[in-house]
C-alpha cells in the first residue's frame, strides 16, 4: 500500500528521513510527492487513519498542505492524491472503481499526450481504460499504457527506496544574535563536543562538515570544512572549525550555528599500544593530520599539497600535487622509470624560451649545451604529443640547467634547473 | 688499550655522549663538509642560513643525503615556498620518500610564510623544514631559533645573498657559489667551529 503526499517547498529529504518512524521503505517520487510503503506498518501503528494523523501532526507542524492517500499500488495511490479527494483504495479490486471517474490529468502525462487524448475525447481515466490496447500504445504511447497497468497492478512497479545519507547535525542557538567571537568558540566548543559524541554513539568518523549560521533577516550563511582525514575525536574537529569561524565574514550577527556531518564511514577507534612503538604509532599520523589542516586552514587547501609519481614519460605529467589521501603512506606505488637519467631537483612550471644571440643560445647570458641528449618521445595517444631532445646545459655563472630541443619546432627551451 | 678502553670501544654498547651527539648533529653526507663542522653535521636545533645569488648550483643536491635519511622517519620534510617546482623524479632519484614531503605555499604576504614555518617547527610531527624566505627580521628569526630548539627539527632557511649582512641567531650560515667543476661552499659563521671554505668538486 502506498500513500503518496502533495506538497510544496518542503525538505523532501527532511521529511523523508522522518517518514522513516511509520515505514522504512519512502520513495521520492516526482518533486512533489512522497511514496511511503506502509502494509508492514498498519498493524503497528494502529490502522490507516493513525497513520494519516501522524503525517498531519508532523506536515501541519512544518505549515506544509498536502493530501494523502492509500492504494495497493503506487501510481494508484499518486494519482489519487492529486486528485484530492480522500478516496482510498484499499484493496486492488477497489481501484478501478476508484480510478476510473479520476481525470486523466492527475496522470501529469506530457502535454502532447493530454492534449491528443482530449481531442478523442477521452477525458477520464476510466476513458483511457476502455480503448483499445495495441490502438493506445500505437498512437498515444506503450509506456503510458504501461503507466495504467503499473497503476491497476497488472505490472509490477519495484521502485528503490530513498537511503538518507547518515548525516549528523548538532546546533547551538544563542541566546541573543551575536557576532562576538568569543560567543563562537565557546559555540564552537559544543558544538564539537556533541558532534564527537554523536559520531561516537554510532560508531562513525566524518571527513567533511558542513557549517550553517543562521541570521535574523536573511538567508544563512553556509560554509565547508574538510579535514585531511575522517575523524570523531572532538579535538580534530574543534581546531580546523574555529580557524574556520574566525576567518568567515558574516554579513549580519548570528542567531545560531549548525554543524553537519557527512558520516558514511564506519570510525576506525584508536586502541591502545600495548608495546610503545615508537614514531610509527597511529598518535603520529594523527599530529601529521593536524599540521596540514592547520596550514591548510590559514592558507588555502590549494596552498598546501603533496608529491606523486605518474606512470608516464613526458617530464611536465611524471609529478601531480597531491591534495586528498596525503595521509595514505604506502599506497602509490609508482616508480621512476629506470631509464630515466638523471633529473634536476627543479621544475620549472612551464618551459622558457631560451633566446638565440650571437650564435648561442642564451638565458640570462650565454648557455653551454652538453651533448648527448636524451630523447623524450611520447604522448601520441592524448593529442599531447611531445618529441623532445634533453640536454644538460652550464651558465657562465655555474648554473646547471635541464635544457631541450623541440623536434617539430627546433625551438630551445629551458625546462628544469639541476638544484 | 687498557681492558676497559677495549671494553667500551665494543661497537654494542651504547654511551650517553654518543646519542646526545647523534641528536643534536645530522651527517650531511659530504665527507668534507662534515669535518669542517661541528659535530660532524648539520645541526638540528638550529637554524642553518644558506645564502645564494642564483640557483641551480647545487643548493639542493646538497642536503640531499641527510634528507633522504629523514625521510626514513614517518614525519614530514616541509619545504615552504620552494621558487620552483621540486621535481619528484629527481627527489625520488635521489632516496627521498615521497610520502614525507609537503609542500606549503604562503601566499606573498612574507607574514605567512613565517607563521608556516613556525607551525611546521611546533608541530611534533616534521623532521625537516626548508624555507626559501626573502624577508626575515632578526625578531622573527630568533622565535623561529627557539622554535627550532624546542623540537629538534632541521630547520634550513634560504635567503638572497643581500640579507648576509643582516643579523641573524642562525647556528650555522653558509654562502653557496659555483663554477665550472666545484661547488664552493663559504662558512661564514659557525656556532662552535670556524668559518672557512668547503670545495664540493663535483
Amino acid at each position: 500500500m502506498y500513500l503518496p503526499e502533495l506538497t510544496e517547498r518542503v525538505d523532501f529529504e527532511g521529511l523523508a528521513a522522518w517518514a522513516d518512524r511509520i515505514t522504512p521503505v519512502v520513495d521520492l517520487d516526482t518533486v512533489d510527492s512522497l511514496l511511503l510503503e506502509v502494509r508492514g506498518s498498519i498493524k503497528l501503528l494502529g490502522g490507516l487513519a493513525a497513520i494519516k494523523r501522524m503525517l498531519a501532526d508532523e506536515l501541519e507542524s512544518h505549515g506544509v498542505a498536502f493530501h494523502a492517500c492509500a492504494a495497493p499500488t503506487p501510481h494508484g495511490a499518486l494519482w489519487l492524491a492529486r486528485h484530492a479527494v480522500p478516496d482510498d483504495a484499499l484493496e486492488v479490486e477497489q481501484l478501478p472503481g476508484r480510478l476510473n471517474k479520476l481525470p486523466v490529468s492527475v496522470t501529469r502525462w506530457p502535454e502532447s499526450v493530454l492534449t491528443l487524448l482530449r481531442e478523442i475525447g477521452v477525458r477520464s481515466i476510466g476513458a483511457c481504460l476502455r480503448l483499445p490496447r495495441d490502438g493506445f500504445a500505437r498512437r498515444v504511447g506503450a509506456e503510458y499504457l504501461l503507466d495504467l497497468d503499473r497503476a491497476l497492478g497488472k505490472q509490477a512497479d519495484p521502485r528503490t527506496g530513498f537511503r538518507a545519507s547518515p548525516s549528523f547535525s548538532v546546533k547551538v542557538e544563542f541566546v541573543s544574535e551575536t557576532d562576538s567571537l568569543e560567543m563562537f568558540a565557546r559555540a564552537a566548543e559544543q558544538l564539537a563536543e556533541r558532534m564527537a559524541h554523536a559520531l561516537r554513539m554510532h560508531q562513525r568518523q566524518a571527513q567533511h562538515f558542513a557549517i550553517v549560521i543562521a541570521h535574523r533577516d536573511r538567508e544563512p550563511t553556509r560554509d565547508a570544512l574538510g579535514l585531511v582525514e575522517p575523524v570523531y575525536q572532538a579535538r580534530r574537529v574543534l581546531e580546523p572549525l574555529l580557524v574556520r569561524l574566525e576567518r568567515l565574514e558574516l554579513p549580519s550577527p548570528a542567531v545560531s550555528i549548525e554543524l553537519r556531518a557527512d558520516a558514511r564511514e564506519a570510525a576506525t577507534l584508536d586502541t591502545g599500544q600495548l608495546f610503545e612503538r615508537g614514531p610509527g604509532s597511529r598518535r603520529s599520523t594523527t599530529a601529521e593530520a593536524e599540521l596540514v589542516e592547520r596550514l591548510r586552514g590559514r592558507l588555502g587547501t590549494a596552498g598546501v599539497y603533496g608529491l606523486e609519481l605518474i606512470a608516464e614519460h613526458r617530464p611536465e605529467r611524471v609529478w601531480s600535487k597531491l591534495t586528498d589521501r596525503l595521509l595514505h603512506h604506502g599506497a602509490r606505488s609508482v616508480s621512476v622509470s629506470p631509464w630515466a637519467r638523471h633529473r634536476p631537483l627543479w621544475l620549472l612550471a612551464s618551459p622558457a624560451p631560451l633566446s638565440r644571440g650571437l650564435d648561442r643560445l642564451r638565458y640570462r647570458g650565454p648557455v653551454r649545451i652538453e651533448p648527448d641528449p636524451e630523447r623524450i618521445e611520447s604522448g601520441w595517444w592524448d593529442g599531447r604529443e611531445i618529441r623532445r631532445d634533453y640536454h644538460m646545459a652550464t651558465t657562465e655563472q655555474g648554473e646547471r640547467l635541464w635544457v631541450y630541443r623541440d623536434c617539430a619546432t627546433d625551438e630551445w627551451y629551458l625546462h628544469g634547473i639541476f638544484g | 688499550m687498557s681492558l676497559l678502553d677495549e671494553l667500551v670501544a665494543h661497537p654494542a654498547i651504547w654511551r650517553a655522549k654518543d646519542a646526545q651527539s647523534e641528536r643534536l648533529v645530522l651527517p650531511t653526507g659530504h665527507d668534507e663538509l662534515d669535518r669542517a663542522l661541528p659535530g660532524g653535521g648539520w645541526p638540528r636545533d638550529a637554524i642553518t642560513e644558506i645564502f645564494l645569488e642564483r640557483y641551480g648550483i647545487g643548493e639542493l643536491s646538497l642536503l640531499m643525503p641527510a634528507l633522504a635519511a629523514l625521510s626514513l622517519e614517518e614525519r614530514w620534510i616541509v619545504w615552504v615556498d620552494p621558487p620552483f617546482i621540486p621535481y619528484a623524479p629527481a627527489l625520488a632519484q635521489r632516496g627521498i620518500n615521497l610520502d614525507r614531503v609537503l609542500l606549503v605555499h604562503a601566499s606573498a604576504a612574507k607574514r605567512e610564510a613565517l607563521w608556516a614555518v613556525e607551525q611546521a617547527l611546533r608541530s611534533k610531527s616534521s623532521v625537516a623544514v626548508l624555507a626559501w624566505l626573502v624577508k626575515a627580521d632578526d625578531k622573527a628569526l630568533r622565535r623561529l631559533q627557539l622554535a627550532a630548539e624546542t623540537r629538534a627539527c632541521w630547520t634550513v632557511l634560504f635567503r638572497p645573498g643581500a640579507a648576509l649582512s643582516q643579523r641573524s641567531p642562525a647556528a650555522l650560515r653558509l654562502k653557496l657559489s659555483r663554477d665550472a667543476s666545484r661547488t664552493r661552499i663559504e662558512i661564514v659563521k659557525c656556532r662552535g667551529g670556524r668559518p672557512g671554505i668547503v670545495d664540493l668538486n663535483r
